[in-house]
């Protein structure tokens, strides 16, 4: 490597978002024009370093040919290396950009201020969050979520399964099949379903409103005085999130349908004071004159309340959540149906209450805000999604299923137990103890194939999984990422690509906890394990 | 291999013969029970050093080198070579393992400077144009006197106890595990049947869950349980720690306590932390036998209720009879605690809460002379102000310091005053005129005795770090007596964000 003298400037760095990399320009040269005239096999040869082409590649350099190699070609070279932050196990992160992942070398990551490219090896990261949000897909018919036994997720429209395979088509990767047993559920999709919001990736769209006190209490010489609150915005954008600073609102109008789910990463220090109002069209202050829900998370607890217009507020159930006594994050899901007048509140991907409104859905609005009841940093709000729910829940509970046993769920809350012998024409044929039956597909909401104590299969060394913006998961293995394409081997699909637009975040290693940093290796082992 | 820095010797002598047999039993005893002796003993591995950056970003590894041309090198974990950074972006580096360094040489002075530099050391001399100290980790150095802001005379009472916990050597654990030299071990009904490698009787138990771990060089505490640990403490002492917590903390410290093993309510100074309020119990009998509770008014700790950590510091002097709490440096509170004094010499930690988790780290414990800090001037001042032991000030010129007496030029004329019997002494300041910097990119380091030079760093290779301050010339340190190095020290620090990063990182970014 050249000395540093002889190297050129060092990139500025980020603060400001912008990305700032130059695209390798990975060009070929396909040679010069053809305008040296004919040679002695016909062809017109080009002018430059290559040699004469046979007759038959000669073809193949018609030029519509080479515009359209070139025009792929460019795609390859010109995308921009997405910027993000690249988290690690053992609770690092860095700036910086993504510039590859291949098997071989691992994740190649550019930071403002490193004199070249790094490249780690992914066995101690923990995942790409990218600073863009992803494009999402709107030419999606997608009719049913197929939940696989090794954590991929995807939506798409199911075309047959029979006792071998599974075929779906999906909206990133068209027609693929996977084994049918490495399938856990599939539920059926009859609302409105998508994302309608992943983020923060900024402040914009979003309200902010301090309710903060004018004094404080501070310890000092003389014991504890009140002294000024120094004015400030109650919440800060930084690196994906919300970080409050002071009392004070956060709000947004997400235009929430009759059936959401809301979920966010949440990390506190100190006792946990936030409360989340959903279904309010009042962003900015507290306002009892609109229905609405509150949810108070406290340390180890959530209370439910119904804002009731002009009637106050009313305590619809407690919950507690003891997990939370013991760390100081936790990923926060509500799941809220008008037509259920349900609030489900899930912590970590477990269940913690259900409630059910007895005098109906009180939500009037389409926002939601975040309130943070205390003075100086106290909460982060991070990898918000907000999107359409079916209505259904997971498929959790069912550990009697297995695989020689599936179970089916109907319309009209009908349960059937049996063997599926394929799925086709949009008709199910289920083998059950009495008899087989040939059941509509329009008539099943949810199909279960393995339950709870499924074994989860192991994942490869190396595997990625990529987050879509619909909450869509695919891992992928000997995983490659060139800016534009992201690819791999799905040990479900097999080889996969699909754009690195659509990707929201990359994650690798999700079985592992995080590692302290005296348990890592350090180098001198090869790249991949 | 890191130890920790201990008054007394810390090893144990070898053991005689009849110790040995017994060692030979335990052994036995432990490799049954699939333990190792050596294991128990042996000290954590090294937790990693932070490259933190401007940008916010944070790095664990260690530092391989830095010069001019190439930068900051980082070994990394994930990186099969060095890393090299730009340190026109960094922050900082922080050294995960404190330092030890053995070093007999006195510190009597603190001297500070106009650009924030502070040196521990010994006052060879000063005249009107250069001030000469005697430090221990670049000999003796001169400096211009024009950027001296201030000297602090320590009494001759601040030795270093411990520093640490760099391992869990030395301490006891009670609560949920059974104690034996100092670690939580399996109970085992009949040893005696173990001898020859036959387990008999009902066998050893299973382990039992102490409610204290060493984890990167922290005690973590998960449960109810006590931590405890004899420091020998002199009767006039301070105690400092980092206390981290993810639900609010209920705890005590039990000082001058001679129970470590167990929550002893009637032993020692006992400090107890709920929420954001602190207590202080000293419970005695009385001639009738009854308890009587000195000092029982609380003292409020508000950044407790919107923090995850606060750095205590408690001073003891038992001759006084006073017990003072600070809390990230500020003064808190003073309770007076008359009565018997506790004969204990030793500290203990007690959590309360079966919930929650807390983590005490960055334990110091040293001798104290009993004087307080008094608070540096915020205005300029023209004449240099002297503040003596019995709490007089004068203020005047200072014409030299030679040979431990300080030349005072006062109201009253010339003066000869012992070094020893000043506190403090305030220089004048001229706040037009800018502090000397070295140009160039300036780094701080921060020593492990408590010093701060600012330099312009000009390689950090092997065992030593060479560059040049704008204070005392070329300066020479030992790596190892570095814990934290400070890059582009002008330049605005990216926000602390501390949430959700504890259980994840051995590191908290500080406010």
């Amino acid at each position: 490597m050249p000395p540093r003298s002889q190297r050129g400037p060092a990139p500025d760095s980020f603060w400001g978002g912008r990305p700032r990399f130059a695209p390798r320009r990975e060009t070929r040269s396909l040679g010069g024009d053809f305008t040296d005239g004919p040679t002695k096999s016909g062809v017109a040869a080009p002018r430059g370093h290559l040699p004469p082409m046979p007759r038959g590649l000669a073809s193949l350099c018609e030029p519509w040919i080479l515009a359209v190699c070139c025009f792929a070609c460019s795609l390859q070279a010109q995308s921009p290396a997405l910027t993000g932050q690249l988290q690690f196990l053992d609770g690092a992160s860095l700036h910086g950009a993504l510039l590859g992942i291949d098997p071989h070398r691992g994740v190649r990551w550019q930071h403002p201020a490193a004199a070249q490219p790094i490249e780690f090896n992914p066995r101690n990261l923990q995942q790409v969050r990218f600073d863009r949000s992803p494009l999402l897909p709107t030419n999606s018919a997608a009719s049913c979520r197929f939940v696989f036994l090794n954590g991929d997720e995807l939506l798409g429209r199911l075309v047959s399964l029979d006792s071998e395979r599974v075929v779906l088509e999906t909206w990133f990767a068209g027609r693929v099949s996977a084994p049918r047993d490495s399938l856990r559920s599939m539920a059926f999709i009859t609302g409105p379903h998508g994302s309608y919001y992943e983020g923060p990736t900024g402040t914009d769209g979003w309200k902010i409103s301090s309710q903060g006190p004018q004094f404080i209490i501070r310890a000092g010489p003389e014991g504890a005085k009140q002294v000024p609150a120094a004015p400030a915005a109650p919440w800060r954008y930084a690196d994906g999130a919300f970080i409050s600073e002071g009392v004070g609102f956060l709000g947004r109008d997400f235009k929430l349908p009759d059936q959401a789910r809301i979920e966010f990463d949440l990390a506190w220090q100190g006792p946990l004071g936030l409360l989340v109002n959903v279904y309010t069209d009042v962003l900015d202050r507290f306002d009892y004159s609109q229905g609405a829900y509150q949810i108070n998370l406290g340390s180890g607890y959530a209370n439910l309340m119904r804002i009731q217009g002009n009637a106050g507020m009313m305590h619809l159930g407690m919950a507690q959540i003891p997990a939370m006594t013991l760390k100081n994050k936790a990923r926060i899901e509500l799941r809220m149906s008008r037509q259920q007048n349900s609030i489900t509140l899930l912590s970590d991907g477990e269940q913690i209450q259900h409630w059910r409104d007895p005098a109906g859905f009180a939500g009037q609005g389409t926002g939601i805000t975040f309130y943070s009841q205390r003075i100086g940093p106290g909460v982060r709000i991070s990898s918000l999604r907000v999107s359409a729910w079916d209505g259904k829940s997971d498929a959790q509970g069912e550990p009697h299923t297995n695989h020689s046993a599936n179970l089916v769920k109907l319309a009209n809350s009908d349960r059937v137990t049996g063997r599926m012998q394929s799925v086709r024409d949009d008709k199910l044929v289920i083998a059950t103890a009495q008899a087989e039956l040939t059941i509509p597909l329009a008539r099943v909401t949810e199909i279960i194939l393995a339950g709870d104590n499924a074994l989860r299969p192991p994942r490869q060394p190396g595997s990625v999984q990529l987050h879509l913006p619909t909450g869509e998961r695919v891992t992928l293995a000997a995983a490659t990422w060139n800016g534009s394409l992201a690819g791999g081997v799905s040990p479900n699909f097999g080889p996969v690509s699909l754009g690195a637009a659509w990707v929201r975040s990359l994650e690798f290693n999700p079985a592992r906890p995080g590692n302290s940093a005296d348990e890592l290796d350090f180098f001198g082992t090869e790249v991949q394990r | 291999m890191e130890r920790d820095s201990f008054r007394t010797h810390a090893r144990e002598s070898a053991p005689g013969t009849c110790v040995r047999a017994t060692a030979i039993v335990w052994l036995l005893v432990a490799a049954q029970c699939g333990f190792s002796a050596d294991a128990t003993n042996a000290p954590a591995p090294a937790p990693a050093s932070s490259l933190e950056f401007l940008d916010g970003s944070m790095l664990l590894g260690a530092l391989d080198g830095i010069n001019a041309q190439t930068g900051v090198r980082w070994k990394h974990p994930g990186v099969k070579q060095p890393i090299e950074f730009a340190s026109s972006n960094l922050h900082q580096v922080r050294f995960a393992a404190p330092r030890q360094i053995a070093t007999t040489a006195p510190a009597s002075c603190r001297f500070r400077f106009a650009n924030g530099d502070e040196v521990i050391g010994e006052l060879v001399s000063l005249d009107a144009e250069v001030v000469v100290i005697d430090s221990w980790f670049g000999g003796k150095l001169r400096a211009p006197r024009k950027e001296l802001r201030a000297i602090a005379v320590n009494g001759a009472g601040n030795a270093l106890i411990y520093e640490g916990p760099l391992n869990d050597g030395g301490w006891k654990f009670g609560g949920s595990g059974v104690v034996m030299g100092g670690v939580a071990r399996p109970v085992l009904i009949n040893p005696a049947a173990i001898i020859g490698g036959i387990v008999g009787g009902d066998g050893p138990r299973p382990p039992a869950t102490p409610a204290w771990t060493f984890k990167n060089n922290g005690f973590i505490s998960t449960a109810s349980g006590t931590l405890g640990r004899d420091f020998k403490l002199p009767p006039v002492a301070r105690v400092e720690f980092d206390l981290a917590w993810k639900t609010m903390p209920s705890m005590r410290i039990a000082l001058y306590t001679d129970v470590i093993d167990r929550m002893d309510y009637n032993a020692g100074y006992q400090f107890y932390i709920s929420s954001s309020y602190v207590y202080l119990y000293r419970r005695t009998v009385n001639e009738g036998g009854g308890m009587v509770f000195s000092a029982t008014e609380n003292a409020r700790v508000p950044q407790m209720n919107n923090r995850s950590k606060v750095r205590f510091e408690m001073r003891i002097n038992k001759e006084k009879e006073t017990a003072a709490l600070y809390a990230d440096g500020t003064h808190v509170k003073t309770w007076r605690v008359s009565g018997p004094q506790p004969e204990g010499t030793g500290i203990l930690f007690y959590s309360q809460r079966t919930d929650g988790s807390i983590r005490v780290s960055n334990l110091r414990v040293s001798a104290w002379d009993g004087r307080e800090e008094i608070s540096t001037p915020t205005n300029a001042m023209s004449e240099t102000l002297l503040h003596l032991a019995n709490s007089d000030r004068v203020a005047g010129k200072v014409n030299a310091i030679k040979d431990g007496k300080v030349a005072f030029a006062g109201p009253a004329g010339e003066l000869q005053i012992p070094l020893q019997r000043a506190t403090q002494i305030f220089f004048p300041s001229d706040t037009n005129a800018p502090p000397a910097n070295a140009t160039g990119r300036n780094v701080r380091a921060s020593l492990v005795r408590g010093d701060s030079v600012t330099f312009t760093l000009d390689r950090w290779e092997g065992a030593e770090v060479t560059g040049a301050s704008a204070n005392f010339g070329k300066v020479t340190l030992r790596v190892d007596s570095v814990k934290n190095l400070l890059f582009n020290p002008e330049s605005p620090r990216p926000p602390a964000d501390d949430l959700g990063v504890w259980d994840d990182s051995p590191f908290s970014r500080e406010e």
